[in-house]
């Protein structure tokens, strides 16, 4: 099975009095973002939130892929029941950076974290089977942050550089 | 590559390196254009440098050598390979401290440097697809780590699932 990875959008921190989880003052765009990268992709076969801080992020997919979000534990271990229970087919997670941090550890089979800045919305893709085969794909990619049809037309794109006609980044 | 180049210009950059071989300098010029300047360094050249091109989507058996860790069909090592990518590569981030630099290069060359800075000896860890953005990030307080692997600009057809080129268990199912 396809497993895809997305970090949750950045700074969800608790509202006081609603108890829910909110977008901080730069995520606002990039569920949005992720959202429109991953509809246009299409092909999946569930979705799932792992712990609140995904839930915003993940019902942005869900309207995008025409999915409803289903609740999982934010651990790596229910990960495998996620495997377990689609085999062949493509499945969305969103979940905290620790979370993806140790799922990708134990595939390179490495104990430091292996991305040190993870990326708000940054997507990783592995390849799984039950019997316990894990294959990084990508890693934290965040093209839909930084170009391109159909991620154009992002407002506030914190993660913007000016440029020249070289290319050249500009401070 | 055009989409490839749109990445990098969306990036940023101050300089652009490639190996010496002809599909790395011929792809840098065609995601960036051929004003850009690029200087060839021949030692961000793959390991079969000196060796017929051969796709490594072919499946040949001399493939799961190399998944073996075994270089010696193309007349190198691992350790000679590893030695000359990682000692290029720290070269220029010497020389553009601070700044944010291109190599355009080979699937072999960022598994191992990607290996070097996680402490493997493993040749593959994963399978960079043609034209993929790969992005690692230095610290003068905390070394080398990696920033994204493979990324894409988004161009896969919808709903088609992803390239899976086994990196070192050959049969396994994904189911």
């Amino acid at each position: 099975m396809e497993l895809i990875f997305v970090q949750h959008a950045d700074a969800a921190t608790r509202d006081i009095e609603g108890g829910a989880f909110v977008p901080g003052a730069t995520g606002g765009h990039q569920a949005p973002a992720v959202a429109r990268r991953l509809g246009a992709e299409g092909g999946w076969d569930a979705l799932y939130a792992a712990g609140p801080p995904a839930a915003d992020t993940a019902a942005a997919i869900g309207a995008a892929t025409g999915l409803t979000p289903r609740s999982s534990p934010a651990t790596a271990d229910a990960v495998d029941a996620v495997i377990a229970d689609h085999p062949g087919q493509r499945v969305l997670v969103c979940a905290c950076p620790q979370v993806i941090d140790e799922i990708v550890r134990r595939a390179f089979g490495v104990a430091a974290q292996v991305v040190r800045s993870p990326d708000p919305t940054g997507i990783t893709r592995i390849m799984a089977s039950r019997a316990g085969h894990r294959e990084i794909v990508s890693l934290n990619d965040t093209a839909h942050l930084r170009v391109g049809e159909p991620f154009r037309n992002i407002a506030n794109h914190d993660n913007s550089l000016n440029h020249n006609e070289t290319g050249k980044a500009q401070p | 590559m055009q989409e490839t180049g749109g990445l990098l210009r969306a990036d940023g950059y101050d300089a652009v390196f490639a190996s010496n071989l002809r599909r790395a300098t011929e792809s840098a010029r065609c995601a960036l254009g051929p004003d850009v300047p690029v200087s060839e360094v021949a030692d961000l050249a793959e390991f079969d440098r000196d060796s017929d091109y051969l796709h490594y989507e072919d499946g040949a058996d001399v493939w799961q050598r190399y998944r073996e860790g075994d270089l010696s069909p193309w007349g190198t090592t691992a350790e000679e390979f590893r030695q000359r990518v990682v000692t290029a590569l720290e070269a220029i981030r010497i020389e553009h401290v601070g700044e944010r630099v291109v190599a355009v290069c080979h699937g072999g060359v960022i598994n191992i440097f990607l290996a070097w800075i996680l402490g493997e000896s493993a040749l593959r860890l994963f399978a960079p697809d043609y034209g993929s953005v790969s992005r690692f990030e230095y610290r003068a307080d905390a070394g080398w780590s990696v920033r994204e692997l493979n990324a894409r600009p988004p161009t896969r057809a919808p709903g088609a699932p992803v390239r899976s080129v086994p990196v070192a268990r050959a049969g396994a199912s994904w189911n």
